[in-house]
């Protein structure tokens, strides 16, 4: 663990989430790439449907009479626009993701088709693992308690939950979460996605109202789908679109009948992955006071990352866990470890253990994981600021703070809430997206860029993810590469942070 | 490609004489207009022989236009000269 450093970092001047408007120059020649790259799309399909040129990829027959297996946008698409910069995504590693990487080294004779390895390890400052406290090592005092439980209790339990799979470990593990997170009760799964898509049908029905925020997680999506209920969607973050949306729907009731809806839930993330944004929790506990609507909290990224004592949004907004229904997270981003968990009342856990998909069908939590995240939770438990868990849910706040800063500083455009550790920068075109990923890696250091159809198909961008386990030294590295490669490739183009040099981002602490 | 030229030549000038500097702030301006060209224009995802296609095909529009231009341009300008300032003569006299 590496020692906190003692200079303090001021504040940001304001907590608001500022989404900078896309510069038209940007907008414009994306708008130019795509359609280059669909041209050169069609003439390269040409070529391969004469047989000019090798056909590489997969490709079906399509015989008359059965529904084609690809959808064709979506196949001419991966084809053409991700094969050719394949190299930047997908990559393998050789080792533990912690602060820093080794990724196996590959090179490509024909264009990303293929890869060879070299043999190589290519070390690398690790920005693209949702490591947020830092604890995915494979050796320390944690990794010791998970190969002692692998010797008591086995690798699998092989049997779900309502079965043979509930051991004496995983109600321990319930009711650490329980007492964590400070809800009456908690149950556990083996797989996070699973968590959400399997249990959202088990709270809701037909006759049910969901009402999703625009940009919320597949699992969510899925599970809300799988559910049976009449979805709405409002725009991301937007309480007065929500509000409105809830008057019309309480006042016309179920579309054919106009029945009063049987409950309304409203499902919204803690930490949105993809723009950084905090969900508005204490305007969210009024609205649904006021409509007496339920809450479904899925704090995947924010749970261990947020809050002055790591215990999520709840903790950051310091409001009352109680007032929030259901919240849901996951183990595999702070806990380093695989899984999900819902926490509430004592009678919708009872309701979920006996009436969950996943609890009767899916096997449960293998017993090294259970080890794991108990290990870490009685580490965050520990209110003690000197011990272990709260130096790094400290040093994950100055980290996110001090990285935050200077990147805007640096004239970057930067979108998402000043304190959460999701750091997105915009690159908005797709040839910018491949540039930054290997200028990057030349220089040492492996990011995440995402671009259509992830995010919107204008802004794709860069996320970096930071870690507990980053020192300043590290971050302080990473930010000059990134001064360098950002100005290759022209993407400093900010009109609220016009761009300076690094170390005239020094922060000053008063 | 282009960019670990400049990051080497980055080291390098630092460690070398300063009669280099010169000309490395040129080929360094060189190196990033080339870079910007080629991500505008999508041709950093291309492969080499799409480059050369897509060069050369903007390399003729060009060759045509500028062609086109030296040779009918000069004829016109004169034709409208000629053909308006008798005429413009006439006008201002009367």
């Amino acid at each position: 663990m590496t020692v906190r450093d003692p200079t303090p970092v001021p504040e940001h001047p304001s907590l608001e989430e500022v989404y900078e408007a896309t510069p038209f120059s940007e907008a414009f020649w994306t708008y130019v790439n795509y359609i280059i790259l669909n041209i050169f799309g069609w003439f390269r399909d040409f070529l391969r449907r004469t047989r000019i040129e090798n056909r590489k990829g997969s490709a079906e027959y399509n015989p008359s009479g059965f529904v084609p297996l690809y959808q064709s946008y979506e196949s001419f698409y991966t084809r053409n626009v991700y094969q050719r910069i394949a190299d930047c995504f997908n990559r393998p590693i050789g080792g533990v993701p912690g602060g820093k990487l080794d990724l196996m080294e590959r090179v490509t004779e024909d264009y990303n088709w293929s890869f060879n390895f070299t043999g190589n390890k290519i070390t690398t400052i690790n920005l693209g693992s949702y490591n947020y406290l830092g604890f995915a090592n494979n050796n320390g005092p944690i990794a010791d308690n998970v190969i002692e439980s692998i010797k008591e209790n086995g690798l699998a339990t092989a049997s779900s939950t309502q079965e043979f799979g509930n051991l004496k470990q995983h109600r321990k593990l319930e009711s650490l979460v329980a007492q964590f997170l400070g809800t009456e009760d908690a149950i556990a799964f083996g797989m996070g996605f699973a968590t959400n898509a399997l249990n959202i049908s088990s709270l809701c029905g037909k006759g049910c109202l969901i009402l999703s925020d625009e940009l919320n997680h597949t699992s969510l999506v899925l599970g809300a789908r799988l559910s049976g209920a009449v979805i709405k969607v409002y725009k991301h973050n937007d309480m007065k679109h929500l509000e409105r949306l809830l008057r019309d729907s309480i006042v016309s009731g179920q579309p054919r009948t106009h029945r009063p809806w049987q409950k309304i839930l409203i499902i919204v993330e803690g930490v949105y992955s993809m723009e950084g944004s905090l969900c508005k929790l204490p305007e969210l506990i009024e609205l649904k006071k006021k409509y007496r609507a339920y809450l479904y909290l899925d704090e995947a990224h924010s749970i261990g990352a947020m809050g002055s004592r790591g215990r999520g949004v709840v903790d950051y907004w310091k409001c009352d866990v109680n007032d929030v229904d259901v919240l849901m997270g996951t183990f595999t981003k702070s806990f380093a470890a695989a899984g999900g968990y819902i926490a509430g009342k004592k009678e919708l856990i009872d309701h979920i253990r006996i009436n969950s998909h996943a609890c009767a069908y899916a096997i449960s939590m293998s017993p090294p994981v259970v080890e794991q995240i108990i290990s870490v939770l009685n580490l965050l438990i520990d209110d003690d600021e000197t011990r272990e868990g709260r130096k790094r849910i400290n040093q994950l706040a100055w980290n996110t703070r001090y990285f935050r800063q200077r990147l805007s500083k640096m004239g970057f455009i930067v979108y998402g809430h000043p304190h959460s550790p999701v750091v997105p920068a915009l690159l908005y075109s797709p040839s910018k997206i491949a540039a930054f990923n290997r200028e990057m890696l030349k220089r040492g250091v492996s990011v995440v860029t995402v671009g259509f159809p992830a995010t919107p198909l204008v802004l794709g961008r860069v996320r970096f993810c930071l870690s507990a386990s980053h020192t300043k030294e590290m971050l302080d590295d990473v930010l000059k590469y990134a001064e360098e490669v950002g100005d290759l490739l022209n993407m400093r183009q900010s009109k609220l942070n016009p761009k300076k040099p690094f170390h005239e981002t020094e922060l000053i602490a008063h | 490609m282009t960019s670990n030229i400049v990051h080497s030549s980055c080291l390098d000038s630092k460690m070398t004489k300063h009669e280099r500097q010169w000309y490395q702030s040129f080929t360094e301006a060189i190196e990033r207009m080339y870079m910007r060209f080629l991500l505008v224009t999508t041709l950093y995802v291309m492969e080499p022989w799409e480059r050369y296609l897509v060069l050369t095909i903007a390399f003729l529009v060009i060759t045509l236009v500028t062609y086109s231009a030296i040779v009918f341009i000069p004829f016109h300008v004169a034709n409208i000269i000629r053909s308006t300032v008798p005429i413009l003569t006439d006008v201002l006299l009367y």
